[in-house]
């Protein structure tokens, strides 16, 4: 079954409510759907993965994908659904191994380019991942603001293909120094 | 603290504030050192906790804006422009995010030029004073932010600024005083604990070096500062400041020697609830920064200089 499960999470004051991106790929006409409420700057997402995609070598599947945001009555804003949305889509194309994906979530912006932009609220994000005890692979530029937290485990990246070879085992990234 | 000359009963105001975590209004001529008074406030206060600091760093983080790794236990210190619209003050947007209370939380909200604000953006600022959080609705969301901050206010006392000056002679006719003055509604004014006048200094002040031991710097008051909050948290378990009124009889008692005093203040300033329990307050704030359990008269006779009514009234 193609459908590949990637954990993130949305701000809600500062709360950062759990969103559950499913990916989805079927025969069909080739293009994407985004669904789940999403606003103006996620909806863009699919142009901005589809050439980050591109860019660091992997191939943009020519079929039907259908991307929701769980909970599908909860509003999604913000860049930051750019990389999940990335990930998932690789993971259910076979393109990156997935054994290992439902430890951790992610978050960040992605260039055309394939590399990972800042958001914001990643400190709210960071705080509610250590609860949920997973890792969280996040932007380089965010590292230092959450760097705060005791105990945190998290990646700092700077591009799509960085956080593809983790997952593959290649040249993991070591977890984020402890800053107080 | 060292560098701003002279004021040393403004300086004794700001030590007030920062032990009892009292609101502070300052008032007087442009150029008597109001705003680098009102700066030094977060340097006076105990740096954060570890939680405190993380819930801190977490408010800046949902507005985007990171805090340098030197400055994590810091005191935030806002000062919006006077041009500010209820909704950057308070929160908003229809994801709603916080706004300058909720990132002065734990820290200094400073408010220069107050009569400037616009009088509805003033009133927004009721609540939170009270009860520390900040409930925004929208539409389709709400979100609760904490707002638990310490307000510190500037204002020259008249359109002209010089009113009371010995420099220069106040411009203004009475109307336009009491015009500029009732701007600040009673509410918003009785919520601030401590009012001071920051006067024009003598001309030997300005052009000497002040090392007498009476000029402290900030690290020597932040250390009686911690000191006297101990105190407060171990008897009570918050600031003074934040003591619900039930409580004053149990924590702030006062003794038969100092009730003819009180009661003969209460007649005299015509002293409203509210303004009454900040005398009390405040009268046990300055107890505790000299460590003594009991209020005595010295301690209301100081408190009661710091209250707002007498001087508005008669244009000081």
């Amino acid at each position: 079954m193609s459908i590949a499960i990637i954990k993130t999470r949305s701000q809600d004051g500062i709360k950062a409510p759990q969103v559950t991106i499913e990916a989805h790929i079927s025969p069909g006409l080739p293009r994407m759907f985004i669904v789940g409420l999403p606003e103006k700057a996620v909806k863009e997402s699919q142009d901005r993965v589809r050439s980050a995609l591109i860019n660091s070598n992997f191939f943009f599947p020519t079929r039907r994908i259908t991307i929701n945001l769980a909970p599908a009555d909860l509003p999604k804003e913000g860049s930051r659904f750019d990389l999940p949305i990335a990930i998932g889509i690789l993971a259910a194309s076979g393109q990156i191994p997935d054994e290992d994906i439902s430890e951790y979530e992610f978050a960040g912006e992605l260039a055309l380019s394939g590399e990972i932009r800042s958001f914001h609220g990643a400190l709210p994000f960071a705080l509610a991942t250590k609860k949920s005890d997973r890792t969280l692979i996040l932007p380089k530029q965010n590292t230092q603001e959450i760097s705060i937290i005791p105990d945190i485990k998290a990646l700092g990246a700077s591009h799509l293909l960085e956080v593809c070879n983790h997952l593959a085992g290649i040249n993991k990234i070591s977890n984020i120094k402890p800053d107080l | 603290m060292k560098d701003v000359k002279g004021q040393f009963e403004a300086k004794r105001a700001l030590e007030i504030a920062a032990s009892g975590g009292h609101n502070l209004l300052l008032k007087g001529p442009p150029g008597t050192g109001k705003t680098m008074l009102a700066s030094r406030l977060p340097e006076l206060l105990p740096p954060l906790k570890i939680d405190q600091a993380i819930e801190v760093a977490a408010i800046h983080s949902i507005r985007g804006n990171t805090i340098k790794t030197g400055e994590f236990f810091k005191r935030p210190f806002r000062r919006p422009h006077h041009s500010a619209s209820s909704v950057s003050l308070v929160g908003g947007g229809s994801n709603p995010k916080p706004g300058e209370i909720s990132l002065s939380h734990y820290g200094v909200l400073f408010l220069d030029e107050l009569p400037e604000f616009d009088r509805k953006v003033l009133e927004v600022l009721r609540e939170p004073l009270e009860s520390g959080t900040i409930n925004i609705s929208r539409i389709n969301r709400n979100a609760q932010y904490p707002a638990n901050f310490q307000l510190i206010a500037a204002m020259n006392p008249c359109p002209c600024g010089y009113l009371g000056s010995l420099q220069k002679t106040c411009q203004c006719s009475v109307s336009q005083i009491q015009r500029y003055q009732s701007k600040l509604s009673g509410p918003l004014l009785d919520r601030i604990d401590l009012h001071i006048t920051v006067p024009d200094l003598p001309n030997s002040f300005l052009t000497n070096d002040d090392n007498s031991p009476e000029n402290l710097s900030s690290e020597i008051i932040q250390k009686r500062v911690i000191k006297s909050q101990e105190l407060q948290i171990n008897r009570q378990g918050c600031l003074n400041s934040l003591l619900p009124e039930k409580s004053l009889k149990t924590y702030c008692s006062i003794n038969n020697n100092v009730k003819p005093l009180l009661e003969k203040a209460i007649k005299i300033f015509k002293l409203s609830a509210r303004a009454y329990n900040r005398v009390i307050k405040i009268s046990r704030t300055i107890a505790d920064i000299n460590q003594e359990s009991e209020i005595t008269n010295i301690h209301i006779n100081e408190a009661l200089s710091y209250r707002g009514d007498i001087k508005t009234q008669h244009n000081l």
